[in-house]
């Protein structure tokens, strides 16, 4: 073999291996080009009428493993590469059948855009045109998760293995932490007493300046702590209060954190603290009604005289005061009626919490129990459902309320 | 002066050493492609196989003809090289290791070594690992999947999923460009001609062996299959059935063809027949080897009848009658 040979072999190689890599990698391009653009043709055709989008692509994330009931899920963008929202495909099962339901949810994943069922089979359960048309008026753009309204309003059930304090007067009672804690909340916890027992309790607290709920916060992921989200915990605390009954009972350490309620690592002796003075409220039936007046009262003298001599808030030392004297709490009246608020009357769809966190009055954001798993007092909005038919309604909140846990974890683990 | 060469190459101007290694280059397109479909096993696959067909040639060539006047035999790395191609990628290094020996001692140097085996030893290699692992030769992975899996290599059985293929809307590339299930480097229609340019380029390629095998395949191609005609369905076989390959290379082997034109172009027809006889009505897994093998075992009969008649002295003969 020649040096001439070696020269022509090796110009030959290269232009060989040029030409079958430039071929193969333009089939390659070519190939997943076209498989893509046809991919999105149907993805739009299937997913257009939930939400139309310019591209849809499919969430291979690891929080799929936790939700079993979750079939699959696109995130959809626009023109511009915007994301613009979520198509979450559920199917789940509960004690009245199958459901198959496919639902478009905002970007933040806040709001339900659209849904629609699928029938897979006969076991899957069925929603006639008119009944999907009603549901989706009153579930389109509706903040997740959703309860139908009977299930709040019903009484709320609670154990009875504890025996209840002493001296409690029924009511619904409340209590407020004079100053905002380290991280700029201010807790508050309210309980509802039902023949003479805690039946619900919820804690929850409020960011002065942007008066967003911690629980919201939480759930968003502005507020972060070890362990669950803070409104899960907070809600574990509050469902174990209702069940012991004496916040004693919560076998608080001395560095506020508890061992005997599950999933909960945090601080809780705010919320100890809180329901003691609830606690103190019900003995004296100082209702909520009357704790908020005296307080929005207190709050608007104190803001007068701010505004009068900023100089006499402050103490001898130059300090700010840190306490405002509680106001005397009135003597239990038998005759008054302390029983809660009426709820909305059913044709209206209720929401729980505006974006400011202000929540609306009465009971309606008492944690009594839990919808799907789901604390009440997460549940954003409740609906009527379909007319006289309340299984299948809740049925299918039950696929809206597993792809919005779905989207709840997502949305935390992409930070 | 002439130089000394290996069989079948004496009378050949140009070394036998560099017509394989041209050879071997034509058959690059393939193995390249080959390799992006399926991963670096079969690099690994081609390396073991023409080492063993390699070593083993002259190893044994040395100790059985020391009269030879050489012992490294190019064309050990061209059969070394088609067999790697001619499996699955799936396939076990043992056992293409051991069909390389096979194709080696038995095919090759039994019969006399470089030039006077009967069989097309890649070819025959090939049959060996059908009878031997049927299991492994027909589970054939789709393209890209199991690209990393090494395991393989060992274990020889690929994982159900990576069987599958994947539906792709673009079918007519996906037949030219090899994306198919199937052997690791017989897929690709246009690859393979860019073998067949090679070596047209290089006067390596001798027409009428692979034209009779064509015109049978095409010709045939109608009746066989009356019922079920369709001009996508004919390429997809002609691309997984491994058609192009043995058109293109296994009919261009020296050793193993008739002497006659003619005789080669009767030779490429029976083996166009036959394969579309195994096609159609026989097992489809044997189709590609065993048409090759069975027209090589009767190769000797056309080259007593159809042998070139000599008309006149060749000019060398003058040159040494002067």
């Amino acid at each position: 073999m020649t040096r001439s040979f070696f020269k022509g072999l090796t110009i030959r190689a290269v232009i060989c291996v040029i030409l079958s890599m430039t071929f193969l990698f333009s089939c390659l391009w070519y190939t997943r080009s076209v498989n893509r653009s046809k991919e999105q043709d149907a993805y739009r055709k299937e997913y257009g009428t939930l939400l139309l989008a310019s591209k849809y692509r499919s969430l291979n994330t690891d929080v799929l493993k936790n939700h079993k009931d979750i079939k699959s899920v696109f995130s959809a963008y626009d023109e511009t590469g915007k994301l613009i929202g979520y198509i979450v495909d559920v199917e789940t099962e509960v004690s009245s059948g199958k459901i198959h339901a496919q639902m478009s949810i905002s970007e933040n994943g806040e709001n339900l855009m659209n849904i629609r069922v699928v029938s897979d089979g006969p076991e899957y359960l069925t929603y006639s045109e008119e009944e999907m048309e009603e549901l989706r008026l009153q579930l389109k753009g509706a903040r997740i998760p959703v309860a139908v309204r009977q299930d709040i309003a019903s009484d709320t059930p609670y154990q009875v293995d504890y025996d209840p304090l002493l001296g409690l007067h029924d009511g619904t009672y409340y209590a407020r932490s004079k100053k905002a804690a380290q991280d700029g909340y201010v807790d508050y916890c309210e309980i509802v007493v039902k023949g003479g027992r805690i039946v619900s309790c919820s804690w929850d607290a409020e960011d002065e300046t942007t008066h967003k709920t911690r629980s919201e916060d939480s759930i968003s992921g502005d507020f972060k702590i070890s362990g669950n989200i803070w409104a899960d915990q907070a809600y574990r605390v509050a469902k174990h209060m209702v069940l012991v009954q004496d916040p004693v009972k919560l076998a608080m350490k001395s560095d506020g954190k508890t061992e005997i309620i599950e999933g909960v690592t945090m601080d809780i002796s705010m919320f100890v603290s809180l329901i003691d003075e609830c606690i103190a409220n019900s003995r004296n039936s100082y209702s909520k009604e009357q704790y908020m007046h005296d307080h929005s009262d207190q709050k608007d003298s104190e803001d007068d005289e701010k505004e009068k001599d900023p100089d006499e808030t402050v103490n001898d030392n130059g300090n700010e005061n840190e306490e405002l004297t509680p106001t005397p709490a009135p003597q239990a009246d038998p005759s008054k009626d302390l029983s809660p608020t009426p709820t909305k009357a059913p044709s209206q769809i209720g929401v729980i919490g505006g974006e400011d966190g202000v929540v609306s009055d009465g009971d309606e954001n008492i944690l009594s129990d839990s919808v799907d798993g789901i604390p009440m007092n997460e549940i954003r909005t409740r609906i009527d459902g379909l007319s006289g038919d309340r299984t299948r309604s809740a049925t299918l909140l039950t696929a809206v309320n597993q792809a919005y846990k779905f989207i709840r974890e997502y949305l935390n683990w992409v930070g | 002066m002439k130089r000394k060469q290996l069989a079948p190459h004496i009378h050949a101007d140009q070394p036998a050493a560099e017509r394989y290694v041209y050879v071997l280059l034509a058959l690059l397109p393939a193995f390249l492609g080959a390799i992006f479909y399926y991963g670096i096993r079969v690099l690994i696959l081609a390396a073991a196989s023409m080492f063993v067909f390699f070593m083993s040639d002259y190893m044994i060539s040395s100790k059985l003809y020391p009269e030879m006047p050489f012992h490294v035999d190019y064309s050990s790395l061209v059969s070394g090289f088609m067999l790697a191609l001619m499996v699955p990628s799936s396939t076990s290094v043992w056992a293409v290791i051991l069909a390389a020996l096979f194709g080696s001692v038995l095919v090759k140097q039994a019969f006399g070594g470089a030039g006077a085996n009967i069989f097309n030893p890649a070819f025959a290699s090939r049959a060996f690992l059908e009878f031997a692992f049927p299991t492994q030769m027909v589970a054939a992975e789709a393209p890209f999947k199991g690209i990393w899996n090494l395991t393989t290599l060992l274990t020889g059985k690929p994982s159900a999923e990576s069987m599958i293929q994947p539906v792709t809307s673009t079918k007519w590339l996906d037949i030219f460009s090899g994306r198919l299930v199937g052997m690791a480097g017989v897929t690709s229609i246009v690859l393979l001609a860019f073998g067949f340019l090679i070596l047209m380029e290089r006067k390596l390629f001798r027409f009428e062996a692979p034209l009779g095998y064509f015109l049978a395949i095409v010709f045939g191609y109608v009746p066989f299959y009356w019922d079920s005609l369709h001009f996508s369905l004919f390429f997809t076989w002609l691309s997984v059935g491994g058609i192009l390959l043995v058109g293109i290379f296994a009919l261009n082997d020296c050793t193993t063809m008739p002497l006659d034109p003619k005789g080669r172009f009767v030779f490429g027809l029976g083996a166009g027949l036959l394969t579309l006889i195994l096609y159609r009505f026989g097992n489809s897994n044997y189709a590609m080897i065993f048409p090759v093998l069975m027209m090589n075992m009767i190769t000797p009969i056309f080259d007593r009848y159809l042998r070139p008649r000599v008309f006149s002295k060749t000019a060398w003969h003058r040159e040494v009658e002067k």
